[in-house]
């Protein structure tokens, strides 16, 4: 008897043990199913449980966010559980209604870092990463186009310089041959007067003279001629620089048309991180449910490590743990605005696939952010069925920043924006939805890069942006769940491509044409000027001429005067023809 | 510190410390050695091994363990009985699930499970898994045989040591 009475002593005192590391145990096990069902660090700083009237309360609840492992996917003061001691004794743990008190969303995490979460796939990147190169070619010839503009080569130009470097040689020959006949003449002028007046004492200088006249008369003749030929050909080489520029400014005007600024692409090149970054957040979360809770989707009744339960003939398989209603209600913060949330989870449960229902999620924000969200989890049926509804009217979105702040970025204003995500998942992972964002004021401020920061790149971008006050964004969702495909339109890209491409363009032409207007004028006067010059230098070598004419003129008769007096002495009635006779 | 309260503190922790080790060995020594006799240490490991080759969480080993505890048999062979047949029982998942599945599929008896588990407590028991059942059913088959054949060796050693010890085995 003594020894039955140690034996009971020593199991009464193991089964108190138990009885009190049930708290523990409990915790444990919510800690180890909640991080096995998330998949990221589970806290929870004290646990009560009340066996009398089947109630578990829960305080200090810490789950870590995935993606920041220093703040809370969500934080809750008190969880409070109450039991179905009916349904417990038949091994279910039945939670007709429960609350969940002072929820807060992103705090800061007062437990441990987190060291459960499993690494998401940045896809973000990768789906944004194919729009980047399309949206800044648009830019590079942009650049391109204008730094061209300054150092624009100009036909006109180029016929400017070479009649500028023809025709001064040519009309330099023209003097040098004048100047030639001039000698000429001078020295024949000073020959004749040396011969004396008595054209038969010097025969010799007269005949030679007489034939040199000739020829200097012919010279003058052909100079003349080439005078007026250059004359022509001046007028005319003037004419064409004149046609040449009328034409250049033509073609110029037609030529100066900018590559068509895709608006598509720009829109996608600049908020392709933006929304990707949300998109790809939600699909993650969507993903990572699904990735982590596989189990909850299988219809097979799940078995211990050993054996396998048996579901009886005529009965229906139920769930292990069911939570009918969870009252949710909190607060958080957004952009140092507060708002609370109130809301209900229903039919949650450890097998959804088995269960009656379907796990619907309804909360509603009030204050600052307003937001409803209506989410369905249907994992019954062969294929489970997940839609999510979320509409946020007033979501106050911070300052961004868009593009690639080493190329081109836009800096966008905080405001006042509209959100609305609708996803609907089938087949297991067919992904369908959409995602709106509508922001009503927008004010958007372009950022270049220095080394593309050329005026007036940088003036033009700011006044084109100003023109953009409002910002309409629609992500169509398609794929998997694992390839998600995502569509974006944007009136960002449209508008801003729409104004940019007029701006610059209108720029881009204005600037051409001053630059061509300037290196045209330029080449006009220099035309002008060569060819006063060269028919000054015309009307002095003609002058010249004229008065070689005049001399040649005037040793023409002097000879002719003196050949005269000869043939007078040797007419037929004079004395020296006598003379002669005899 | 004086040395006459150094001392009484030494000897205070002294008597604290025999105290443990007087209960512990009392323990030892009135609760898991007592019953060294062959029915007592037969009995310990036919339960033992009941216990042992079943899954831990549910009712039936709850019970196996209250009977190991109020049988008048050798708690310490008892428990290194299940220690060892807990060892070696995942070995055998695959018979124990084919018999407690034939068990539990037996049309026949779908009603009186269908009945049995709607009523409370009962699904603790884990006897709709597949294991405990064949582990229940082997556990109870092999007992009586066990049993048996742990005394008879218990029985013949006694006599190989009375033959070889004139002092009689203390109890």
């Amino acid at each position: 008897m003594k020894l039955l009475k140690y034996r009971i002593m020593l199991l009464g005192l193991a089964s108190g043990f138990l009885l009190l590391a049930t708290n523990s145990f409990i915790r444990r096990s919510i800690v180890e199913s909640s991080q096995a069902v998330t998949g990221t660090s589970f806290d929870i700083a004290r646990i009560r449980t009340n066996w009398r009237t089947a109630r578990i309360e829960l305080s200090g609840v810490q789950a870590a966010d995935p993606a920041r492992s220093d703040r809370n996917l969500f934080e809750a003061d008190r969880v409070v559980l109450d039991v179905n001691p009916s349904a417990l004794l038949r091994r279910r743990f039945l939670v007709e209604r429960s609350q969940v008190q002072g929820i807060r969303v992103g705090t800061p995490r007062s437990a441990p870092p987190d060291t459960h979460t499993k690494t998401k796939n940045d896809t973000a990147t990768k789906l944004s990463r194919g729009f980047a190169d399309r949206g800044m070619q648009w830019f590079d010839i942009l650049v391109n186009e204008i730094g061209r503009g300054k150092s624009l080569s100009l036909e006109s130009v180029s016929q400017s310089q070479a009649m500028c470097d023809k025709w001064p040689e040519q009309c330099r020959e023209l003097i040098a041959e004048s100047a030639t006949l001039q000698a000429q003449l001078a020295t024949m002028e000073q020959e004749i007067r040396q011969a004396g007046d008595n054209p038969l004492r010097n025969l010799n200088p007269y005949q030679s003279a007489a034939t040199t006249l000739d020829e200097i008369s012919k010279q003058i003749i052909e100079i003349r001629g080439e005078i007026d030929r250059q004359q022509q050909q001046l007028l005319l080489d003037q004419e064409q620089v004149c046609t040449t520029i009328r034409n250049e400014k033509v073609q110029l005007t037609t030529e100066c048309q900018l590559p068509n600024l895709d608006g598509e692409a720009l829109g996608k090149y600049l908020l392709a991180d933006e929304v990707a970054g949300q998109v790809d957040s939600i699909v993650e979360w969507l993903r990572w449910g699904r990735q982590f809770i596989p189990a909850l989707y299988e219809h097979a009744v799940p078995g211990s490590n050993r054996g396998q339960n048996v579901i009886f003939a005529g009965c229906r398989p139920q769930p292990d743990i069911l939570v009918k209603t969870l009252v949710l209600s909190g607060g958080g913060g957004n952009a140092g605005e507060k708002f609370t949330i109130e809301g209900t989870l229903t039919n949650l449960s450890n097998r959804p696939a088995i269960n009656n229902l379907p796990t619907e999620l309804v909360v509603q924000t009030t204050g600052a952010v307003q937001t409803a969200i209506h989410a369905v989890m249907d994992a019954r049926g062969e294929a489970p069925k997940d839609r999510i509804f979320i509409n946020c009217p007033r979501w106050i979105q911070a300052e961004r920043q868009w593009g690639n702040p080493e190329q081109l970025a836009f800096i966008a204003s905080g405001g006042e924006s509209k959100v609305s995500i609708l996803i609907d998942i089938q087949n297991n992972s067919q992904l369908k939805g959409e995602v709106v964002i509508r922001q009503g004021t927008i004010m958007v401020t372009p950022r270049l890069n220095d080394r593309i920061s050329v005026q007036p790149l940088p003036t033009l971008l700011s006044e084109a942006c100003k023109k953009i006050n409002h910002l309409d964004v629609t992500v169509k969702l398609s794929g998997s769940l694992d390839f998600p495909k995502w569509e974006l339109r944007s009136n960002f890209g449209n508008e801003l491509a729409q104004h940019l491409q007029q701006t610059f363009q209108d720029a881009l032409t204005q600037q051409r044409l001053a630059s061509v207007d300037r290196d045209q004028q330029e080449a006009q006067v220099a035309v002008d000027a060569l060819v006063a010059q060269i028919s000054t230098q015309h009307a002095t070598i003609a002058k010249q001429l004229d008065d070689g004419s005049d001399q040649l003129q005037s040793i023409h008769d002097h000879i002719a005067e003196r050949v005269r007096q000869n043939d007078g002495v040797v007419q037929p009635d004079s004395p020296l023809r006598e003379v002669y006779r005899r | 510190m004086p040395a006459t309260q150094a001392s009484d503190v030494r000897h205070a922790i002294e008597r604290s410390t025999n105290l443990q080790k007087t209960m512990a060995n009392g323990i030892v020594r009135d609760v898991l050695l007592t019953e060294r006799t062959p029915h007592g240490i037969a009995l310990a490991i036919s339960i033992g091994i009941m216990i042992g080759i079943l899954p831990k969480a549910n009712l039936v080993v709850a019970l196996f363990v209250l009977l190991l505890f109020v049988m008048r048999c050798n708690l310490i062979g008892g428990l290194i009985s299940i220690l060892v047949a807990t060892l070696c029982a995942p070995n055998f998942d695959g018979f124990l699930h084919a018999i407690g599945k034939s068990v539990l599929t037996f049309p026949w008896f779908q009603g009186i499970y269908r009945m049995l588990f709607s009523l409370p407590l009962i699904p603790w028991t884990g006897l709709d898994n597949t294991v405990v059942v064949g582990g229940t059913i082997i556990g109870i088959l092999q007992f009586f045989p066990t049993y048996l054949l742990v005394r008879r060796l218990g029985e013949n050693q006694l006599v190989s040591w009375q033959m070889t010890h004139e002092d009689p085995v203390p109890e």
